[in-house]
C-alpha cells in the first residue's frame, strides 16, 4: 500500500475509534436515562435525601480540597526547592496512596482511628469514624498525593532563578515564595485544586470504609448512588448520576475558560 | 568596590572556578571574557549570593559578604549584598508589567510616592515609558533587556552584575543594544562586572577586560593593552590573536615552527624563548603576484568562514595563521579552501615577549 494511502487509513481508523469509544459512553448514559421518566427524575432531584447528598458532597469536598491545597503547597515547596535527608522516603510515602485502591486507604484509616493510641486521641477530639469529619479525612487522604504531585510539578517547571532574582531585589526566601513563586504557580495550584476537588466529590471507597454509609448522615453523592442501588431505587440512583454528570460537565465547561485548563484537560 | 580572592567552585569532577582573584574599582566596568562553560555565570551567582563557593572570599565596598574557608563561614544573604543582577535570560517576572518589574525591588524600601518617582525616572532614562504597562511577554528582546537593567539599577546597587545580556538578541539588534548599554553604564556610573564570550562587548563596554581561563582570571587590563601586549598565551588565544611559542634568533627575528618572522616590537635578545603574537586584522592577503616589503608568507587556505562583509581565513603557512579580508576581495581574488595565498604581516604589528612562567600568580598583568 502506498504510504499516502497508509497514512490516510491510519488517520481514518484512529478517528473512527475515538468516535466509537465516545459513543459507547454516550450510549451507556442514555441507557441509564431510559430507566426513569423525566417526572421521576425531577421529583428525585428535589427530594430531601438528594439535596442533602449534594450539599454534603459539596461541603466535604471543598473542605478536603482546601486542606489538601493548604498542605500540598508547603510540602511541594520543600520537595521541589530543598534537599533534605529522607526526601526520597517522603516522596515514596506520598505516592503510595495514588496506587492503593481507595477502599484500602479507607481500611487503613479505619484501623488507625479505631485501634491505635494516636488515632484514638484524634478520634476522641474530632469524632471521625462513621461521622461527617471521616468523609473529609478520607477524601483528604485520597486527594492529598494528587494535589501535592501537581503543585510540585508546577514548582519544578519554574526556574529557581526567579526566586533568586527576587532575593537579590530585597526579598527574604519566604517573601520570594509569596511574591514570586505562588503567583507564577497560580495555574498549577488551580489545576491541582480542580483535580483534587473532582476526585474528592466522587470519592467512594475510602469514604464508605471510614465514614460508613448512613442515610442522611454520611450520604454523599456516590454513597447515595450505592445506597439507592442497594435497595433497587434505580430512578433515585439515575437522578444522582445525572446530577454528577451535570457537575462534571459544568466543571469542564468552566475550566475551558481558564488558563488552568491547559494543565487539567491536557493531563499535564 | 568588588574584591574577590581565591574563589573556587567544583561541580562533581569539574573544577569550574579555581582560585579566582578579581578586583573591580568603584565606578568602573570590567568585562570578564571567557568561553561558554568557563564559569562566568557561576561566578555571578556566587557574587550575588545565589550559590555558595567551595572556598574564597568576596567583599563589596569593604564589607565581607562571603568567606568559605577557614576562620568561620560568612555568607550574607543576597538581599543584603546591594547587588543588581541582570541575568542571561533577564528573568523578568511574567505576571507583572514592565513598571511593576522595575518597582519590585523598591516596594517595602521606599514610600509608594517615592517608588513611583524612582521608577518613572529610570523608565524615562532607559526610554521605556511607552511600554511600562506591558508584560514581559509583550516586549521585544531589546525592551526586555532594558527592563531587566532598569530593575537592577532601580535599587541603586553598589555593584551591577550583567550576564551576557546580549546573547539572546538577534544579531542585527545586538550592536544597537550594546551601544545603548554603553551609554547607560556611563551615565549611571555604577560599578559593573559584565561577563560575556563576545569580544565585541569587551571592546564596547569595558574600562578594563579580564580574561577567564580554566577558572582563573589570567589577565586583566584595558583592551588595547591586552591586544598589543598579551601577558599570556591563554589571553592571546582568548582574544583571538595569532599566538605562537617560538624563539628569538636575534633581536629582530623570531623563529616559529621553522618559519622566520621579523618582529617590530620586542625587548628580547637573540636566543631567548618568546611568545609571539599578532592580530588577525594585521595580516594582509596579497592580490595575485603583487610584491611587498615585510614578512611575506605563502600558504594554503585551510578553511574560509564567510560572513556578510568579512571572510575569516585559516591559512597553513608553516604555522596556522588566522586572518580576515573583505568579502569583495575574497570573491574577486578567487580565494578558497585549498588555494594558495600570499600573506603580508607588517613587522611593527608583531609583538614578542618572554614566555610567561607557568606559575598562575605571574599570569596577571
Amino acid at each position: 500500500m502506498p504510504s499516502e494511502k497508509r497514512d490516510a487509513a491510519l488517520k481514518s481508523a484512529t478517528i473512527a475509534l475515538a468516535f466509537f469509544v465516545s459513543l459507547l459512553s454516550v450510549l451507556a448514559f442514555v441507557a441509564v436515562l431510559s430507566w426513569t421518566s423525566w417526572a421521576d427524575l425531577l421529583s428525585a432531584m428535589v427530594s430531601k435525601r438528594v439535596i442533602y447528598a449534594v450539599e454534603l458532597s459539596l461541603s466535604t469536598s471543598l473542605t478536603s480540597t482546601g486542606l489538601a491545597i493548604a498542605t500540598a503547597v508547603p510540602v511541594a515547596y520543600a520537595l521541589s526547592r530543598h534537599e533534605f535527608p529522607g526526601k526520597g522516603l517522603v516522596e515514596l510515602v506520598l505516592t503510595v496512596p495514588l496506587i492503593l485502591p481507595p477502599i484500602a486507604v479507607g481500611a487503613i484509616l479505619l484501623v488507625f482511628f479505631s485501634s491505635t493510641a494516636v488515632g484514638q486521641v484524634l478520634e476522641s477530639i474530632f469524632r471521625i469514624v462513621f461521622e461527617i469529619p471521616g468523609l473529609v479525612v478520607a477524601q483528604y487522604c485520597v486527594i492529598m498525593p494528587i494535589t501535592t504531585k501537581v503543585v510540585k510539578a508546577s514548582f519544578d517547571s519554574l526556574d529557581p532563578m526567579y526566586e533568586g532574582m527576587a532575593e537579590t531585589l530585597g526579598c527574604s526566601p519566604s517573601q520570594s515564595l509569596t511574591r514570586v513563586l505562588l503567583p507564577m504557580s497560580y495555574n498549577g495550584i488551580a489545576s491541582a485544586a480542580v483535580l483534587g476537588w473532582s476526585r474528592a466529590v466522587g470519592e467512594f471507597g475510602a469514604s464508605v470504609m471510614l465514614a460508613g454509609a448512613t442515610p442522611l448522615k454520611t450520604e454523599t453523592l456516590p454513597i447515595s448512588v450505592f445506597l439507592k442501588l442497594s435497595v433497587a431505587d434505580v430512578p433515585g440512583a439515575v437522578a444522582l448520576i445525572v446530577i454528577m454528570v451535570g457537575i462534571a460537565v459544568l466543571v469542564l465547561f468552566g475550566l475551558q475558560r481558564t488558563p488552568a485548563s491547559r494543565y487539567v484537560l491536557a493531563g499535564g | 568596590m568588588l574584591h574577590i580572592e581565591g574563589l573556587s567552585k567544583r561541580f562533581g569532577d569539574k573544577q569550574v572556578l579555581d582560585g579566582l582573584d578579581l578586583d573591580v574599582e568603584r565606578g568602573e566596568t570590567v568585562v570578564l571574557v571567557g568561553d561558554s562553560g568557563a564559569g562566568k555565570t557561576t561566578l555571578l551567582n556566587i557574587i550575588s549570593g545565589l550559590m555558595a563557593p567551595d572556598s574564597g572570599t568576596i567583599a563589596i565596598d569593604g564589607v565581607l559578604v562571603e568567606r568559605a574557608d577557614g576562620g568561620g563561614r560568612v555568607s550574607v544573604p543576597p538581599r543584603f549584598r546591594s547587588i543588581g543582577y541582570v541575568p542571561q535570560n533577564y528573568i523578568l517576572f511574567p505576571f507583572l508589567s514592565a513598571y511593576d518589574n522595575v518597582a519590585f525591588g523598591l516596594k517595602g524600601r521606599l514610600q509608594d510616592r517615592d517608588v513611583s518617582r524612582t521608577v518613572d525616572s529610570i523608565l524615562s532614562t532607559l526610554e521605556l515609558e511607552g511600554v511600562a504597562h506591558l508584560r514581559p511577554g509583550q516586549l521585544s528582546g531589546g525592551q526586555k533587556q532594558r527592563v531587566a537593567l532598569a530593575r537592577a539599577l532601580a535599587i541603586k546597587p553598589k555593584v551591577l552584575l550583567m550576564d551576557e545580556p546580549l546573547s539572546s538578541l538577534d544579531v542585527g539588534l545586538r550592536g544597537r543594544v550594546r551601544e545603548e548599554i554603553a551609554g547607560f553604564l556611563s551615565s549611571f556610573k555604577t560599578t559593573t562586572l559584565y561577563v560575556t564570550h563576545d569580544l565585541d562587548d569587551a571592546f564596547a563596554l569595558g574600562d578594563r577586560v579580564a580574561v577567564l581561563v580554566a577558572g582563573r582570571v589570567v589577565g586583566i587590563a584595558t583592551m588595547d593593552e591586552l591586544l598589543n601586549h598579551p601577558p599570556t598565551f591563554e589571553v592571546a588565544r582568548s582574544l583571538g590573536l595569532n599566538c605562537y611559542l617560538g624563539e628569538m634568533i636575534d633581536a629582530k627575528t623570531a623563529l616559529i615552527e621553522g618559519t622566520r618572522l621579523v618582529v617590530g616590537r620586542t625587548e628580547l635578545d637573540g636566543g631567548s624563548d618568546a611568545l609571539i603574537c599578532f592580530r588577525p586584522d594585521s595580516v594582509k592577503v596579497l592580490d595575485g603576484e603583487s610584491e611587498a616589503e615585510g614578512n611575506v608568507l605563502t600558504g594554503r587556505v585551510i578553511s574560509a568562514y564567510e560572513g556578510r562583509d568579512v571572510v575569516q581565513l585559516s591559512v597553513n603557512a608553516g604555522m596556522r595563521i588566522e586572518c580576515c579580508l573583505m568579502r569583495r576581495q575574497y570573491e574577486r581574488a578567487d580565494i578558497g579552501p585549498g588555494k594558495e595565498v600570499k600573506l603580508l604581516i607588517d613587522p611593527s604589528d608583531i609583538h614578542a615577549c618572554s614566555r610567561p612562567s607557568p606559575s598562575p600568580a605571574s599570569l596577571h598583568v
